[in-house]
C-alpha cells in the first residue's frame, strides 16, 4: 500500500523532506513508520512529536492504503 | 458535514492597517459593544546568550485551518460572541513585528474578554504551527510554547 508522509519543523530539517510517499507491507503500521525512520535518521528516537494520521492526533496505529501520516513536532504557534 | 477550508494564514507580518481595517469592517454591527483584541509580537529573546533576529513560521495548513474552524466554532457557542477571527503569520517575521492575531466582538465585554483569552490558549496548544527561532549569529532553535 501507499502512504504519504509528511514532515514538519525540527523533524522536516532532520530529514531533509517535507513530503514523501512510501510503499510499504500493507500490515505497516506508525511503529514500523518508527522504525524506519530511527534506523534512516540518526537522531530520530530522540525527537519529540504528535503524529496525524489524515489531519487528526490519533495514538491509533494501523494505516490503510493512501493515509496521509504527519510526524509533528512541539507547536509554536502564538 | 462538508466544511469549506478558510484560510488563517498571512504571508509576512501582520500590519497595523490590516488591524485597523477588521475593526473597521465591524463597526457596521451596532450590536457590538465590545471589541476584543490580542496581538502576539516576536518577542527579541536571548538563548544562549544570543539575541533572537525574528521566527520563521511554518504550518500544517490543512489541518491547521480546520482545527481554528473547529476551535472557532467552540468559541461561538460557548461564549455570547458576535464574531471571532483568527489570523497567523507564515515565514519569517522579525522581532518586533506582529505574527498573531486575535478578534472576537461581543454585545458586553465579558464574553469578548474571555474568549480571546481561550482562543488565543487553545491555539497554542491545538495548532501544529511551527517556529524556527532565527539568532543573530545565523543559527536558530525551534521554538516550543510553554
Amino acid at each position: 500500500m501507499e502512504i504519504n508522509i509528511k514532515f514538519f519543523g525540527k523533524l522536516a530539517e532532520l530529514t531533509g523532506e517535507n513530503e514523501l510517499t512510501l510503499e510499504v507491507p500493507d500490515e505497516t503500521g506508525i511503529k514500523e513508520l518508527e522504525g524506519r525512520f530511527t534506523e534512516q535518521y540518526a537522531t530520530w528516537n530522540l525527537q519529540t512529536y504528535l503524529v496525524a494520521v489524515n489531519q487528526n492526533i490519533t495514538e491509533q496505529q494501523a494505516l490503510k492504503n493512501g493515509d496521509e501520516v504527519a510526524f509533528l513536532p512541539p507547536f509554536a504557534g502564538g | 458535514m462538508k466544511q469549506e477550508i478558510k484560510n488563517h494564514f498571512i504571508n509576512g507580518p501582520i500590519s497595523s492597517d490590516f488591524i485597523a481595517d477588521a475593526i473597521k469592517k465591524h463597526q457596521v454591527n451596532t450590536a457590538i459593544g465590545a471589541f476584543d483584541i490580542f496581538l502576539g509580537q516576536v518577542r527579541q529573546d536571548e538563548i544562549d546568550g544570543k539575541v533572537v533576529t525574528g521566527i520563521e513560521f511554518s504550518a500544517y495548513e490543512e489541518m491547521a485551518n480546520k482545527e481554528l474552524i473547529k476551535l472557532k466554532e467552540e468559541s461561538l457557542e460557548k461564549f455570547d460572541l458576535i464574531e471571532a477571527h483568527i489570523y497567523h503569520s507564515l515565514g519569517s517575521i522579525p522581532t518586533g513585528e506582529v505574527c498573531f492575531f486575535v478578534f472576537t466582538s461581543s454585545g458586553h465585554r465579558p464574553a469578548a474578554f474571555a474568549a480571546t483569552q481561550h482562543m488565543v490558549n487553545e491555539i497554542k496548544k491545538r495548532v501544529p504551527i511551527f517556529g524556527k527561532e532565527m539568532l543573530e549569529d545565523n543559527t536558530h532553535e525551534w521554538k516550543v510554547n510553554r
